[in-house]
C-alpha cells in the first residue's frame, strides 16, 4: 500500500475533490440515449482529523451514496477522494483491503447490519480474522474489551444478534467498526432507526469514543436536530450537491441558503409559547435523473428569480468558512 | 435422606441461572418439534429406513433366489408377503429394492443440491454476464424433456445406480439454482454483506460465511422435497425398463414385474406401490415441515 501521511488532530484527514457517482438509469445501446441517476454530483469538502462533520438532506439527496463512495464500496464515477495524501479511488484491490482498517461504517438498520447466523463475538472478531490480527485468544480478549467499551458485557459475545434490542445491536455494530482501530468512521444514519431515548445514549457513546480514541466522524442524518448535538461542522445536501457548509452553530444561527432555513424551521420546538416561523417547502424533490437546470433548488425555492432558473450558483465562501451556493447571498 | 441433601446442595451450587441462549438452529428445532406434519414425516422416514436397513440384515432369503415351489405363492408364515412370478420372496425384494431406491433418491438429492447451490451462488453473487450465462443454461436444462432423454440414455448405457444418480441430478439442479440465486440477490444488498465488504472480506468469505449460511434453510427444504422427486424419477425409469435392471430389485422394476401377476397376486403390485407412495409422502411432509420451522415468517 502506498504510504499514508502521518496526521495529528487538526490536520486534514480526508479531502473530496468534485466527487461524482452516477448510476445508469437505463440500458440504452447508444451513448447519447443513456441516462444516469446523478446520486452524487460534484462534492468537494475537506475533513480535519478529530472533527465530526454532519451531512444532512432529504431522502434521495445522495448522502448515503456519498458515504459508501468514500468507503469505496461504490466506485466513484469521477473526482478524487484523498485520504491521508493518497487518492483512494485509484487503489488496487489488495491496497483497498488494507485501507479498510482505516475507514469504517456504522449502518442505519441495526437489524440487517448483523448476520443473524453469527454470534456477536464472531461478528466483532471477523475484521481481525480477515486481517490476521492476533491469535484466537488475543482476539477473544479484544472482543471482550470492545464489548465493554461500547457498554455491553464480555459474556454477550456468545449470544446471537436476535437476543438484543435495537440499541444494543447498534452497539455491536459500533464495536465491529472499532475492531481495527479505524481513524474515520462514517455513521450512515446510525441512530435514525432507534427510539429517541436510545438515540441519546448511542450519540453519547459515539462522543465518548471520539474523545477516547481520537476518531473522526462523518455523521449522515436526514434531519438537522440529531446532527446539531454531535457535529463541529454541518453540510447540507440537496440533489447530489452541497448547498451549505458551515462551522459549529452558524448553520443554525445564521443559515443562508433557503433550503437550510426550511430544514431548520422543521426542527420540532418543545416550547409551545414560542412563536415559530415555519417555512414549509412545497412539492417533491425533483428526479436526480433530470435535475432542474440553473440552481437545483429553484423549483421549490420561495425566493427563486429568473437568474436562479438560468445559471447554477457557485458554492463559495461567503465569509469565515461559511460556504453556500445561492445567488441571493451578497 | 442423602439423596435429598445432595439435591439441595446442587441447587445451591448452581448460582444465578444462566440466561437461556438459543442459537437460530435450536429455535428452528423447537418449531420443528411442534410441527405435526414434520414430525409425522420424520417418524415415517425413520421407520421406513430402519425397516429397510434392518430387514435386509435379518431376512433369511436372498432377494434373487428363485424358489420354483413358491411361484406366485400366497402370503404364509415362511413368505410373509408371498412370492412373485419367479418364486422370489416379495418382502425380501421389497427391502433390497428399498435400499436401492432410497440410496438413489438421497444421493441424487444431495448431488443436485450441491450442483444447484454452486451454480445459483455464483450466479446471484457475481451477477452480470456470469448470471445471464448461468441462467440461460438453467433455462436450457429446464426445456430438456427429462423422460425421453433418460430413456434413451438408459437404453444405450445399461445404467448402474451411480449413473442414474448423475443423470437425475443433472436434470434436477435447476430448482435449487434458481432458489439460491434469488436468495443471494436479496442477501447481497443487505447491510451485513456491505459491512463484510467494508471490513475487507473477500468474495469467497462473503459467500461462505454470510450468504450461504443464511440460504441454507431454503436449500435444505428444496433438497428434502427433491428426494421424493428423485425416487419417483428412478421408479418411473425402472418401471419403463431404463433404470435399475432386473434381477437387481428396485421398487420401480418390481412394479413392472407385477404387471403379469397383478390380478392373481395383487400384493406384488400393491407392496412396492405403497412403499413408493409412503416414502415420497414422508419426504414431502418433512420438507414442508422444515420449511415452516426454518423460516416461520415466510409465507409459502
Amino acid at each position: 500500500m502506498r504510504k499514508l501521511d502521518e496526521v495529528k488532530a487538526g490536520d486534514e484527514l480526508l479531502r473530496l475533490e468534485n466527487v461524482k457517482k452516477y448510476y445508469p438509469a437505463n440500458k440504452a445501446v447508444f451513448k447519447k440515449d443513456r441516462k444516469y441517476v446523478k446520486a452524487v454530483d460534484g462534492i468537494s469538502l475537506s475533513l480535519r482529523c478529530g472533527e465530526t462533520m454532519g451531512l444532512v438532506g432529504e431522502s434521495g439527496c445522495g448522502k448515503s451514496t456519498l458515504g459508501q463512495t468514500i468507503l469505496c464500496l461504490e466506485k466513484a464515477t469521477a473526482g478524487k477522494i484523498i485520504y491521508r495524501g493518497v487518492d483512494i479511488t485509484t487503489l488496487k484491490k489488495e491496497e483497498l483491503r488494507e485501507l479498510r482498517k482505516e475507514i469504517q461504517i456504522i449502518f442505519q438498520d441495526p437489524y440487517s447490519s448483523l448476520n443473524p447466523k453469527m454470534t456477536v463475538g464472531s461478528i466483532i472478531a471477523e475484521p481481525m480474522v480477515i486481517h490476521h490480527m492476533g491469535s484466537a485468544a488475543q482476539r477473544d480478549k479484544r472482543v471482550g474489551e470492545l464489548l465493554e467499551l461500547v457498554g455491553l458485557r464480555p459474556e454477550h459475545a456468545k449470544r446471537y444478534p436476535h437476543e438484543f434490542s435495537g440499541g444494543q445491536r447498534q452497539r455491536v455494530g459500533i464495536a465491529r467498526a472499532l475492531a481495527m482501530d479505524p481513524k474515520l468512521i462514517i455513521c450512515d444514519e446510525a441512530v435514525s432507526a432507534l427510539d429517541v431515548s436510545i438515540q441519546a445514549q448511542v450519540l453519547n457513546l459515539l462522543r465518548k469514543l471520539q474523545k477516547e480514541l481520537g476518531l473522526t466522524y462523518i455523521f449522515i442524518a436526514h434531519g438537522l436536530s440529531i446532527v446539531k448535538h454531535i457535529s463541529n461542522r454541518v453540510g447540507v445536501m440537496y440533489l447530489g450537491k452541497l448547498v451549505e457548509l458551515a462551522e459549529g452553530d452558524s448553520v443554525y444561527k445564521n443559515a443562508l441558503h433557503p433550503y437550510t432555513r426550511a430544514l431548520i424551521s422543521a426542527i420540532p420546538e418543545p416550547d409551545p409559547e414560542k412563536v415559530r416561523q415555519r417555512e414549509i417547502l412545497v412539492g417533491d424533490v425533483p428526479s436526480p435523473v433530470d435535475p432542474p437546470g440553473g440552481c437545483r433548488f429553484h423549483t421549490r425555492c420561495p425566493h427563486a428569480s429568473e437568474r436562479c432558473r438560468q445559471s447554477a450558483p457557485e458554492f463559495r465562501d461567503v465569509g469565515g468558512g461559511h460556504f453556500a451556493a445561492c445567488h441571493l447571498i451578497k | 435422606m442423602s439423596l435429598f441433601m445432595s439435591r439441595k446442595k446442587k441447587a445451591e451450587n448452581m448460582g444465578p441461572a444462566e440466561p437461556l441462549v438459543r442459537t437460530p438452529s435450536q429455535q428452528a428445532w423447537l418449531r420443528f418439534r411442534k410441527n405435526k406434519l414434520a414430525i409425522t414425516g420424520a417418524g415415517m422416514l425413520i421407520v421406513l429406513v430402519l425397516f429397510v436397513l434392518v430387514g435386509c440384515l435379518v431376512t433369511p432369503y436372498d432377494p434373487d433366489m428363485v424358489d420354483l415351489m413358491a411361484i406366485r405363492g400366497k402370503p404364509s408364515a415362511s413368505h410373509w408377503l408371498g412370492c412373485d412370478d419367479l418364486g422370489r420372496d416379495l418382502l425380501t425384494r421389497l427391502l433390497f429394492g428399498g435400499r436401492i431406491s432410497l440410496a438413489v433418491g438421497l444421493a441424487s438429492a444431495l448431488l443436485s443440491m450441491t450442483l444447484g447451490a454452486f451454480i445459483g451462488a455464483i450466479s446471484g453473487f457475481f451477477g452480470g454476464w456470469i448470471d445471464s450465462l448461468m441462467m440461460q443454461l438453467t433455462d436450457l436444462v429446464l426445456t430438456i424433456p427429462a423422460l425421453p432423454l433418460l430413456m434413451v440414455m438408459g437404453a444405450v448405457f445399461k445404467p448402474s445406480p451411480m449413473f442414474l444418480v448423475v443423470m437425475i441430478s443433472a436434470l434436477n439442479w435447476t430448482k435449487t439454482a434458481r432458489l439460491v440465486r434469488s436468495r443471494f440477490l436479496t442477501l447481497r444488498t443487505l447491510d451485513y454483506t456491505k459491512a463484510a465488504r467494508a471490513i475487507g472480506a473477500k468474495d469467497g468469505r462473503i459467500i461462505l460465511h454470510h450468504l450461504l449460511p443464511n440460504s441454507l434453510g431454503a436449500i435444505i427444504v428444496t433438497a428434502t422435497l427433491s428426494v421424493g422427486r428423485s425416487i419417483i424419477m428412478e421408479s418411473t425409469l425402472s418401471y419403463l425398463g431404463c433404470g435399475i435392471n432386473p434381477p437387481t430389485a428396485s421398487w420401480g422394476n418390481m412394479l413392472q414385474g407385477a404387471q403379469s401377476t397383478m390380478t392373481t397376486a395383487p400384493l406384488t403390485a400393491i407392496a412396492p406401490g405403497a412403499m413408493i407412495l409412503l416414502t415420497v409422502l414422508a419426504f414431502n411432509f418433512l420438507g414442508d415441515g422444515l420449511d415452516d420451522a426454518i423460516d416461520p415468517k415466510r409465507s409459502r
